[in-house]
């Protein structure tokens, strides 16, 4: 029962998904949507799952003094200090001197949202253009023709998608005096006729393989992703 | 060591040092290049500029800080444009991480040069967990989704919902996203399935694959990272933020076409040496 | 059904009032005439819930602007829906104040009078196209999962990052390393989380035998029990329920960055021998997956996100473009029925194919358009 039950879930709120996309009829669009309304609320009741791990793991860390235990310390901290601020009622925050309470402009909570969270992410997403430039250095070698056709385009597109390509390509054709194809006008070509046939191709093939396998676990072929073999 | 060897395995902090600098100069010396708006971020303006006042359009923020410096320049020039159109703005985002963001936007934008009002002009639905299955419970009822808006006042009584309770009454979809859900959700679950008109603007990263929708009209416009909303901002007020760090991201190009070419250097130099060895 | 009803009285009094009335008549009528809409339907909506009512006329035909009214009777209370442009069209009533199902409303547009009862369907015949087709695919299946059960062999060409899979996992086994399994930061709906979720059964079969240590990082909490059940699920079948450490599957954040700088953390502290990132990714994978290289980590990779695919290509060792990932499970286990099931796939692709020769030559011959509404989707 342990395995069936799951199945007999999947596949029963599967077909009436996609029985729900066919057909319009309210019976089938209430019973769909109040599935949906059910989604909403299990996810949300995730969250609290989630934050219990969280919390669990890095108790146990701590307990058990395990390697870098400490940093579980200033970890725990923030969530229990973030959920605290978001939670306990805004009269409270604001009877202690803060402007405002809750998640509202001018609240705690707001202050480290933007002067911690938002520069902390957006540092690790700038990382990215480092990352991007030594990989580049390493990968783009020009080993064999492919690679070769791989690097001119990437080159091509790097140059032509900010506006530098276009000032190059101006200087370049008014110092012969020909219009010829502009670096912009070169990168819009590759990205809308190779890039888009290639892209479209594999998109075709991802697409196909995410419809089979949905129809694998809705039909109970594949159960492994439902704790079965 | 030979200074071939040192160059082929340069250490990766130096390439890191020599980016940093190429971004950060043009921000204090800026090279004042021109931009020419693409056909998609003409396209995207285009079906801004085709609303008519008082029309009602939901603006999907989905993103968080992480891609701020990207997506925040097309919210902003997106708000303005719609602030300018005299159209109705409900936003809504499916990132807990976004509300704030939308908030800022409109206090500077649609509160601060425009004198909007909110809850009349404009309203921040603020954060709804559920993902798609939230994008498909808005074509049922937006209200039923959001009884409350971010702050928690009741929106049923807000002037900007009066006659807006699903896709129904929206004459566009704005949708800012950063990965999932975002536009491909948008598009595989709303703009196929209501067909209302949708526009995106995503991260330079994941353009590439929404330009099948744009090409197949199931995007109605597109904005790709920096490079669009700059492209965008020119469109709607001739400069902004992003594009006024075209110039940095210019140079970061320029660079980073300096390493691709100065490691193929290294790998001729070698081959041919193996090759004469 | 359509019902038209319009209709005219008039009452004569004396001489004068008459020829009056008839004047007024006239111009009534030429007003009218002048402002009636050229081929005004109105009809239930199709393919909807019933509630809905469409309102269409000749665009090109008609004047400047088009004056929209309802009412429950054909007396009124007249109330304006909406006044549109002479060139729209069409409009859909719904949405808010928008009719109700079973109820018959009336409509006068321009003066004109009609009207329609919204009722709901039990097909959406827009999408009829979409249904042959996915019956088509799943026929396919159906197909060669008879095929694959008769025992006829079916052939799966090579797939290098699946076998790497193995050798990575006894390369961690070796040096006493632990093995790093990110399943995506996709939510548990989306299709590569839970495809994600088979292969890591079959990884934690594996890493069970070798008796290595598996850390699974989530940044979704609704796949945390998913996980958590299926790497118990392996190392229960193995035989090997004691080794499962609940710890290692953690949920770190469902922020994108928050989550990608703790498993930078877990790479650089942990220093893990093998790191497969299968699912769903997006910016973070260049991060992740340069991270691991400086690690000097077996690094495969696989998601159907393309847009991320050139950045997995450029720092790991291997990796699964599209449907090569979805492969995975059929190619470790190669399970008949899992087979089947994929070479339905490839046939369908085979069909989608000689779909788009024929329809290429169509299009070139002047006909695109009978192509494409082949495909409309509604």
């Amino acid at each position: 029962m342990r395995r069936e039950i799951p199945l007999f879930l999947t596949i029963f709120f599967g077909c009436m998904m996609v029985i729900g996309f066919f057909v319009p009829h309210p019976i089938v669009n209430e019973a769909r949507s109040r599935v949906e309304e059910w989604t909403i609320i299990l996810a949300a009741a995730a969250v609290v799952l989630g934050v219990a791990n969280v919390a669990r793991i890095h108790m146990h860390k701590i307990s058990r003094r395990d390697r870098d235990f400490q940093y579980s310390f200033p970890l725990l901290f923030a969530l229990f200090l973030m959920i605290a601020l978001g939670v306990v009622p805004k009269d409270w925050i604001t009877s202690i001197g803060f402007p405002a309470g809750g998640t509202d402009e001018g609240s705690p909570f707001d202050w480290l949202y933007n002067n911690a969270y938002v520069p902390m992410q957006g540092t690790m997403f700038a990382l990215l253009a480092f990352y991007i430039a030594s990989a580049a250095f390493r990968a783009f070698r020009i080993r064999t023709i492919e690679a070769a056709l791989l690097a001119i385009t990437a080159v091509l597109v790097m140059i032509g998608r900010v506006p530098v390509g276009g000032s190059i390509s101006d200087w370049f054709n008014g110092l012969i005096h020909v219009d010829l194809w502009t670096l912009p006008e070169i990168q819009q070509w590759i990205m809308d006729i190779p890039n888009l046939a290639a892209k479209r191709a594999i998109l075709i093939g991802a697409a196909l393989g995410a419809i089979a396998t949905s129809l694998k676990i809705i039909l109970g072929i594949e159960r492994s992703a439902i704790g079965g073999d | 060591m030979d200074w071939k060897t040192r160059l082929e395995q340069l250490d990766r902090r130096i390439i890191f040092i020599v980016i940093f600098f190429a971004v950060l100069m043009p921000l204090f010396f800026p090279l004042g290049l021109s931009i020419k708006p693409g056909p998609e971020a003409t396209a995207f303006h285009a079906a801004i500029e085709a609303l008519q006042p008082g029309d009602a359009v939901y603006l999907a923020a989905d993103y968080d800080p992480g891609s701020l410096p990207e997506l925040q320049p097309m919210l902003e020039a997106a708000i303005e444009q719609l602030c300018r159109k005299d159209v109705r703005i409900i936003a809504g985002s499916l990132w807990p991480a976004c509300p704030p963001l939308v908030n800022r936007a409109f206090t500077e934008i649609a509160q601060g040069r425009f004198n909007k009002v909110y809850g009349t002009d404009y309203v921040n639905l603020g954060f709804k967990e559920g993902r798609e299955v939230v994008m498909n419970q808005l074509g049922q009822s937006i209200r039923g989704v959001y009884p409350v808006d971010s702050s928690g006042a009741p929106i049923a009584d807000m002037p900007v919902m009066s006659g807006v309770d699903s896709y129904a009454d929206i004459k566009l979809i704005v949708n800012v996203s950063a990965g999932y859900p975002g536009t491909k959700e948008w598009v595989q679950q709303v703009r196929s399935r209501y067909s209302i008109p949708l526009v995106a603007g995503c991260t330079a990263v994941s353009a590439p694959e929404y330009f099948p929708y744009f090409q197949s009209g199931q995007l109605s416009g597109l904005l790709g990272g920096l490079a669009g909303a700059a492209e965008y901002e020119v469109l709607v007020s001739g400069s902004g933020p992003a594009a006024k760090k075209m110039d940095a991201q210019s140079l970061g190009h320029i660079v980073i076409i300096g390493f691709i070419l100065l490691g193929n250097l290294i790998y001729f130099l070698r081959s041919r040496e193996g090759s004469v060895a | 059904m359509i019902q038209t009803r319009t209709s005219l009285s008039a009452r004569a009094g004396r001489p004068l009032r008459l020829l009056g009335l008839l004047a007024c008549l006239a111009l009534c009528a030429a007003t009218m005439a002048a402002a009636a809409v050229p081929g005004l339907v109105v009809r239930d909506n199709p393919d909807d819930a019933g509630e809905a009512i469409l309102v269409e006329w000749n665009g090109e035909a008609a004047g400047d602007s088009v004056r929209i009214e309802r009412a429950e009777s054909e007396t009124g209370p007249w109330k304006l829906r909406r006044a549109l442009p002479g060139t729209a069209g069409t409009y859909v009533d719904q949405g808010e104040g928008g009719p109700e199902r079973g109820k018959t409303y009336f409509y006068r547009v321009d003066g004109q009078v009609l009207s329609a009862v919204p009722k709901a369907q039990w097909w959406n015949q827009g999408r009829t196209n979409l249904f042959l087709i996915l019956m088509l695919y799943l026929g396919l299946i159906l197909v060669f999962l008879n095929i694959a059960r008769r025992g006829g062999s079916l052939f799966i060409r090579k797939i290098a990052g699946l076998d790497a899979m193995e050798e990575a996992i006894g390369r961690a086994t070796e040096m006493g390393k632990p093995v790093l399994y990110v399943p995506g930061i996709d939510d548990a709906n989306n299709i590569q989380t839970i495809y994600s979720m088979a292969i890591l059964n079959s990884v934690s079969k594996m890493v069970a035998q070798y008796d290595t240590e598996l850390i699974v990082p989530l940044a979704k909490a609704f796949v945390l029990p998913l996980a958590e059940e299926t790497v118990r699920s392996g190392y229960m079948d193995v035989g090997r329920p004691d080794s499962f450490r609940a710890d290692n599957i953690r949920f770190l954040s469902d922020e994108q960055f928050a989550f990608t700088a703790a498993v930078n953390g877990i790479m650089l502290r942990e220093k893990p021998a093998a790191n497969l990132f299968l699912g769903s990714f997006f910016a973070e994978s260049l991060v992740l997956a340069e991270t691991g290289f400086t690690t000097g980590a077996i690094q495969i990779a696989g998601t159907a996100n393309i847009h991320q695919l050139p950045f997995f290509v450029v720092a790991c060792d291997y990796t699964m473009i599209g449907e090569e990932f979805f492969a995975t499970s059929a190619y470790l286990s190669r399970e008949p029925m899992l087979v089947g099931t994929l070479k339905g796939g490839d046939m369908m692709k085979l069909v989608i194919m000689i779909f788009l020769v024929i329809a290429a030559i169509g299009a070139t011959l002047g006909h695109s358009e009978a192509f494409r509404s082949l495909l409309v989707i509604r």
